[in-house]
């Protein structure tokens, strides 16, 4: 069966369920084709294994290796927009060197906050 | 800015205006389906509990293009999280040997008690007859993604399950 590929890709790393599937669904229902990661390894395996084209990827810094990841993708996946949300005042500070448009994503998530930071990026991809 | 929810004493035709900004403005979908009787009723839900990354993307992917809503978890405490904290599926769909405090036979053994009602599948590649539990699908692994789609399509009583 063929997948929507045209549908601008999200790769949601979350590891709490109760905050990825509720984020997930929106963003579906959003019109974005979603790839959920409970952590890091299963991100890496997903960008090296699945022949995933995404385009933006939002990571949960504190926990799994979210940061190791941002900088894995970093090296690895240039292409690919990071979007870090955490919680610690000190890891957002961090985040900002791997992140576009600053670590404005704080959790708890709020969902639209997180779809403009996405509609900003992809606005921000289709001009350059 | 998110479109008011509409009362219900109000017009259809309002309904319908605030249903429209609601959709564009992606506003939250149960509330939607709660409040509009006469719209498709919410698609079948499955809970989808496997630790193999591309086994779970994989399935999960072609179940949300059947209109299957998919919820992924990668383990079967993950999604004794999930159904814990109030969320019923009409299905789970589980491995059996997974990482954690607990494998997916366990997981089985709680939903029975505690959801006896619940539809579950259970899939592996090790389990001998003798150790399947009662009450539930057994898929063997390795399996075609489509036929396990087909699977928890009739399962669910949806219409075009059958190969």
């Amino acid at each position: 069966m063929a997948l929507n590929n045209a549908k601008p890709c999200i790769l949601l790393v979350e590891p709490d369920i109760l905050v990825r599937h509720p984020l997930a669904e929106y963003l579906r229902e959003c019109g974005f084709r979603v790839c959920e990661a409970l952590a890091a390894v299963e991100a890496k395996t997903l960008l090296k294994d699945a022949n995933l084209r995404v385009d933006i990827a939002l990571i949960d810094a504190a926990g799994n290796g979210g940061f190791a990841l941002a900088n894995w993708m970093r090296a690895h996946h240039p292409n690919i927009e990071i979007v870090l949300a955490g919680t610690v005042a000190k890891a957002v500070e961090k985040a900002g060197d791997l992140c576009e448009e600053g670590p404005d994503i704080k959790k708890p998530y709020d969902h639209k906050t997180i779809l403009d930071q996405i509609n900003r990026l992809l606005a921000a991809r289709a001009k350059s | 800015m998110k479109p008011a929810m509409p009362r219900f004493s109000e017009s259809t035709d309002l309904y319908l205006t605030d249903l429209q900004a609601a959709q564009r403005g992606c506003f939250e979908k149960n509330m939607l389906s709660v409040m509009s009787p006469g719209l498709k009723s919410p698609p079948a839900s499955v809970l989808l509990v496997e630790d193999e990354i591309l086994i779970r993307k994989n399935l999960a992917d072609e179940l949300r293009e059947v209109n299957i809503r998919v919820i992924e978890a990668a383990s079967a405490a993950e999604a004794w999280d999930y159904l814990q904290s109030g969320n019923q599926p009409d299905l789970v769909f589980s491995d059996v040997k997974m990482p954690g405090p607990y494998d997916g036979l366990e997981l089985v053994r709680r939903i029975q008690l505690q959801f006896p009602d619940l539809k579950i599948i259970i899939t592996s590649g090790n389990l001998g007859p003798e150790q399947r539990p009662a009450g539930v699908l057994f898929l063997p692994k390795p399996y075609r993604i489509d036929h396990a789609v087909n699977t928890a399509k009739r399962f669910l009583g949806l219409a075009d399950g059958a190969e």
